[in-house]
């Protein structure tokens, strides 16, 4: 058997993929051959460690960026109902026109006045049985009168785009709210009262999440 | 007598089986892929995970991550590379955690699917793997190699292998690695690659020839 040919089996001999005969004849020629004992040697030697080789480590940020890409992933819409407002409305892009900034500040405006109506004198919609029938209505009602003299000071230091999101928001629950009243009032249903009070606590944590802004 | 002599003691990279991954990735040392919470299996991981338990999946992270990136850098030759790539597996994985059945090892099938990702990584590049027929003419000039300096070889070790490794063209890289370094068969090589079993078969010696050589030249 030449050279040439036992050393381009060599790896089939190695893998153990040789038929009998074959494996007689190289390990025949290698008994007489150092040269190519050799190469069988080596090769012996290189698969060996190949099983064997230390593992490598990636840098400590690997994790980090792994968690990141994943929360954001998790964080798209409809994957996760825990998002909080402040973080929809941070990740959010605003572009506005004047004439819309113009009528937002006059809505802005207007908001504030009522508001203050309502600092000042008894909240008109809130019909006199309806804090009988819930409970916790009036310490709601407290909790969101303590925001609401916290975000009135604070709402002068915001970016107009924020002032109007949060007068937006606000007055949708509000609505809602002032309906959700007058269905309670009407109807004595407990759904409408759970509803009612998940307004509340959602007026609420608007509050709070906009209470953070230019902290 | 092999002139090859194999010294890197792989205890150097170890560390005691009570060190925690956590703790050894901290301190950015080696540890063994099998010394964390030994307690819960990895298919129990994998479901936990799958619901969203990322505890469990920051714990599958700490099993796996260096063998994951380990592969990657091997394949790639390239950290950055192999470190963007690992990312990609465990979010890949994330993402296929609850079509994990346990029909074969964790490990197994997060091998394969990282073997896949660097495949494709491959792919979107333009990396050729080498598509050299079985009897190649490469061959002919290691093999005089190996039988006019029968006693040339230096002493390597295993860092040295892995450097050489590093070198090997695309191709020949990838059948060894698959094949002896991670324990496919040729048949499963071929099929991963898109080549015969011959065609691993010769691509492998030749790989293997050639790190020879690489690790002649060393010194």
């Amino acid at each position: 058997m030449e050279c040439r040919v036992v050393i381009s089996s060599l790896s089939d001999y190695l893998d153990g993929s040789l038929a009998t005969q074959e494996i007689q004849s190289i390990e025949t020629h290698l008994t007489h051959c150092p040269p190519c004992h050799t190469v069988k040697a080596d090769l012996s030697q290189i698969c060996l460690a190949a099983k064997d080789l230390p593992l490598r480590t990636p840098s400590r940020a690997l994790w980090a960026r792994i968690q990141n890409e994943l929360e954001l992933e998790t964080a798209l819409p409809g994957k996760s109902a825990k998002t909080s407002w402040w973080k929809r409305m941070s990740e959010r892009r605003f572009t506005f026109t004047l004439p819309q900034l113009a009528g937002a500040s006059a809505l802005a405006f207007s908001l504030m006045v009522f508001g203050l109506y309502h600092t000042l004198h008894d909240d008109p919609t809130v019909p006199k049985g309806v804090t009988a029938m819930l409970p916790m209505e009036p310490e709601m009602q407290t909790k969101i009168q303590q925001k609401a003299t916290v975000i009135s000071t604070r709402r002068q230091t915001w970016d107009p785009e924020i002032r109007i999101e949060y007068d937006k928001h606000l007055q949708l629950i509000e609505t809602s709210l002032n309906r959700m009243r007058q269905t309670v009032v009407t109807t004595s249903d407990q759904d409408q009262q759970k509803m009612l009070m998940d307004l509340y606590n959602e007026k609420l944590q608007l509050m709070e999440d906009f209470e953070k802004v230019g902290k | 007598m092999s002139s090859i002599s194999i010294t890197a003691p792989l205890s150097a990279f170890g560390m005691p089986a009570t060190t925690s991954a956590q703790a050894a990735r901290a301190n950015n040392v080696m540890v063994g892929a099998t010394t964390t919470n030994p307690v819960v299996p990895d298919f129990d991981l994998t479901r936990a995970a799958a619901s969203g338990d990322m505890a469990a999946f920051e714990t599958l992270y700490e099993r796996h991550y260096r063998r994951v990136y380990s592969l990657c850098l091997r394949m790639l030759a390239n950290a950055t590379e192999a470190e963007d790539l690992s990312q990609e597996v465990f979010v890949q994985l994330f993402r296929k955690l609850g079509s994990f059945r346990g029909e074969s090892q964790f490990t197994t099938w997060l091998h394969r699917l990282t073997v896949n990702q660097v495949l494709m990584h491959f792919r979107k590049k333009g990396v050729k793997l080498e598509k050299t027929t079985e009897e190649g003419d490469e061959l002919n000039d290691i093999v005089q190699m190996g039988t006019e300096r029968p006693s040339s070889m230096p002493v390597v070790d295993r860092i040295a292998l892995d450097d050489a490794i590093a070198q090997l063209p695309p191709g020949y890289r990838s059948v060894f690695i698959l094949h002896d370094v991670e324990g496919y068969e040729h048949e499963e090589v071929g099929k991963l690659l898109g080549v015969s079993v011959g065609t691993s078969k010769s691509q492998l010696h030749k790989a293997r020839m050639k790190l020879r050589g690489l690790l002649t030249k060393k010194l």
